[in-house]
């Protein structure tokens, strides 16, 4: 099963339900926003792909990483998959 | 919304579910995209609303050019039929590939 798919599961503790009402943390986070507002918008890849290069990261990655963390890994891929960039960018 | 992203083949020209019919989800492709969560997979529901059509996610995440629209509902679940201590009601907006009429 995916990484991501986690719904009704009682092994990962209490829901956070603190909110500090703010979108995001660090500035990199609202860039990361931006530059995937930006790739959908120009159909360089859509939504479909970017949830799936998402959930095709290892539970260890996955569960491991920040919301804005998944975002950017799912852009890099996408962005190398699609040939905007190289592996070595 | 740029046109060259999909090509729009339909795969049904009715809707196959109304309001108010009983269905059973259906679990999908193993380990693909899908909309359908594991832990409603396999539960009786109701249709609640018919949403629209769309490019079905299962499909469009790997073939974003070729994926057919289907009919997407909101379905309702209740909640002790998902979980054996589950309370209230469910709602999840289901695609038609992941509903079977239930008799």
């Amino acid at each position: 099963m995916r990484p991501h798919d986690i719904g009704g599961s009682d092994r990962f503790g209490a829901i956070d339900t603190s909110d500090d009402r703010q979108p995001f943390h660090h500035e990199w986070e609202a860039r990361v926003f931006a530059i995937n507002r930006a790739l959908l918008a120009r159909g360089t890849y859509t939504l479909d792909e970017f949830r799936d290069a998402i959930e095709r990261m290892s539970a260890q990655e996955y569960h491991g990483a920040s919301y804005y963390e998944r975002w950017l890994y799912a852009i890099e891929t996408l962005l190398a998959r699609k040939g905007v960039f190289s592996d070595d960018a | 919304m740029p046109s060259k992203r999909c090509s729009l083949e339909r795969v049904c020209f009715q809707m196959t579910h109304e309001i108010g019919a009983r269905i059973r989800t259906r679990p999908q492709r193993l380990d693909g995209h899908t909309r359908l969560p594991h832990y409603l997979e396999r539960k009786p529901g109701v249709v609640r609303a018919v949403l629209g059509e769309y490019p079905l996610p299962d499909r469009s995440a790997s073939n974003p050019m070729h994926a057919p629209r289907t009919w997407l509902y909101t379905i309702e679940f209740q909640g002790r039929d998902v979980w054996p201590d589950g309370e209230g009601r469910i709602y999840a907006d289901l695609f038609e590939e992941y509903l079977e009429a239930e008799r």
